[in-house]
């Protein structure tokens, strides 16, 4: 392109000058493939090493910390706090295990009351998978955030830092929650499984952990023990479906890492 | 309170567009103030006003209108009254109130002879909270319900009574009642001998109540007919957990509930799951000044799913047979 182009062109210097330019580039390129693929190998032997001794698997244990005011039936709590307390309510406490550095399988329970009227029981499981972790376990990603970073000339140092193994950052996941509001009025249960996903980030401050989370529920399956009721299910997208058909909830959750 | 007028604050500072207010008008129930008037000419949805409605919908959340979704949450639930102990038929009617008591009454009776002549069966008819009048006027609030107002029994009572008589039907209807100079917020049940039946008056307010001049009374009202027992409940009275308490000690079958609701309609009724009971509703419909009512009424089955019902806002009425299997 270049050569056809320069019959136009009167300075046939600036096109002597680009050339070069391009063939420098080429070059440099080259010597970054082979400089990122030795590196790839030091990180790859850390990474290996790390995961010998890592200290990211393992159990954590963490609570859903506005739940408790999730009591409510009506009014400005029924609103805000079912909305930022993933509708959990009452005492509520959360076990997890990180199986690999970027898998993680939590479990949530949470029993409260409201209104007087309901007794509500919650567990919750699904997993997480974190994002970065995930890349820094993947060698073709791996190697292509490399190259990127190499050509932002960053120091070697930041590089091997950018993949020392992390377990926290953003994730996200799939759970499933089984819920039993009983009313203790009328002795009647009411029953409900609904999956929903999870899309989050988690801070880690030494073994204290910070969970910021926002869940989608999917559907609902229901059913109660009331007489003369069959089973049924539907899409259910909205704790306020009145309002809006689709609204995620959040959750904020502190918790220590065993 | 503070909540609302945090709430008229805001929306006359802000120029929204005249749907996005009114949208915002049907979500509360205490939304008294936005009138047209104060709705801007601007026809820009930008990131400035979704943030600002985003942050109203928290502040609307104040006026009571929401029930903790866990409650009246997940998918409808069936239920079977196709084989029941007892049957009763009963019509709810969603009506557009005037200011002119004559008027209403006589689209009252407009009503009654519509479904009698249509659905002979029907034994009970529901009209809304404060039927005769307004549920509240902005201007002058007391002096209007004083002026709408009747002693039970009363003209209008008699009035609904010879209908109720003549087609032999319980009507059961909101009003504002005067009883020595005290106003109350009143329901009243007039049985087919076109006497009062029962008289009940709302428990637990909303501020509108309160700027009528209205008085609370803490009373229960239950009723036997046809074997059926019928609770009766005025609007903001459903979140009394005192009245609620009662109507589930006493294992009532069917709660008669008259509405003046801004609110929107949700999918399951938290009533019906609290007391686990049929719930009947009546609502009003259209403006009344400045407050917009959405005209959402219906029947709804004891796990809280709408069995008939209309939505669409319009003036109306349903009629169905419900199926009571005895607690």
């Amino acid at each position: 392109m270049l050569f056809i182009t320069s019959g136009f062109i009167k300075n046939k210097q600036i096109i002597f000058s680009i050339m070069l330019i391009v063939f420098s580039l080429k070059l440099y390129g080259i010597e970054n493939d082979v400089t990122s693929d030795k590196l790839s190998n030091t990180i790859n032997t850390h990474v290996s090493k790390w995961n010998q001794n890592s200290n990211t698997k393992g159990m954590f244990i963490s609570n859903n910390i506005l739940a408790p005011l999730n009591f409510y039936q009506e009014s400005l709590f029924s609103f805000t706090m079912a909305f930022l307390t993933n509708m959990e309510n009452g005492v509520s406490i959360n076990l997890g295990y990180f199986f690999t550095p970027y898998i993680s399988l939590e479990n949530r329970v949470s029993i409260g009351t409201l209104s007087d009227i309901f007794f509500v029981f919650q567990y919750h499981c699904g997993g997480n998978l974190f994002f970065i972790n995930l890349i820094t376990q993947n060698n073709y990603l791996k190697n292509k955030i490399v190259y990127k970073r190499m050509k932002e000339k960053q120091s070697i140092q930041n590089i091997y830092n950018y993949f020392d193994p992390l377990d926290y950052g953003l994730y996200s996941g799939t759970f499933l929650k089984y819920i039993n509001l009983y009313n203790y009025k009328t002795e009647i249960h009411f029953f409900h499984i609904v999956p929903y996903v999870t899309f989050g980030y988690l801070f880690k401050i030494g073994h204290i952990l910070i969970d910021l989370r926002m869940n989608m529920t999917i559907a609902s399956c229901s059913w109660s023990s009331l007489e003369h009721t069959s089973p049924g299910a539907g899409l259910y997208m909205s704790p306020y479906p009145e309002l809006f058909i689709i609204i995620p909830t959040l959750n904020f959750d502190i918790g220590w890492k065993l | 309170m503070v909540c609302n007028y945090f709430f008229y604050s805001i929306v006359t500072l802000l120029t929204f567009q005249r749907y996005e207010v009114e949208c915002l008008c049907k979500f509360t129930r205490n939304s008294i103030i936005v009138t047209k008037t104060e709705i801007g000419a601007e026809n820009k949805l930008n990131y400035k006003n979704i943030i600002y409605m985003s942050f109203l919908f928290i502040l609307i959340s104040c006026s009571n209108t929401f029930n903790n979704p866990l409650i009246d949450m997940g998918a409808k639930i069936k239920y079977d009254d196709s084989n029941p102990d007892k049957n009763i038929q009963i019509a709810s009617v969603c009506l557009k109130s005037s200011r002119d008591k004559d008027e209403n009454l006589l689209n009252i009776k407009n009503f009654i002879t519509d479904i009698m002549l249509s659905d002979k069966k029907t034994r009970i008819i529901l009209f809304p909270e404060t039927a005769l009048g307004l549920y509240y006027d902005e201007n002058s609030p007391e002096e209007y319900q004083m002026s709408v107002a009747e002693t039970i029994p009363g003209n209008a009572t008699n009035f609904i009574g010879d209908l109720a008589f003549k087609y032999n039907v319980y009507i059961c209807f909101g009003m504002a009642e005067i009883n020595n100079q005290i106003l109350y917020n009143s329901q009243v049940l007039i049985n087919p001998s076109g006497n009062i039946e029962a008289v009940h008056r709302k428990n637990n307010f909303v501020a509108f109540d309160k700027k009528s001049g209205f008085q609370s009374v803490e009373n229960y009202t239950i009723v036997t007919i046809d074997e059926i027992k019928f609770g009766l409940i005025i609007c903001a009275d459903s979140n009394s957990k005192w009245l609620i308490d009662k109507y589930s000690e006493n294992k009532i079958d069917i709660v008669l509930s008259s509405l003046a609701d801004m609110s929107l309609e949700t999918e399951i009724d938290f009533l019906s799951r609290c007391l686990n009971s049929w719930v009947v509703k009546s609502n009003k419909t259209g403006y009344e000044g400045a407050n917009y009512y959405e005209g959402h009424f219906g029947i709804y089955n004891p796990v809280g799913s709408q069995v008939a019902g209309n939505k669409n806002g319009k003036e109306g009425y349903v009629v169905h047979n419900i199926g009571v299997h005895k607690k």
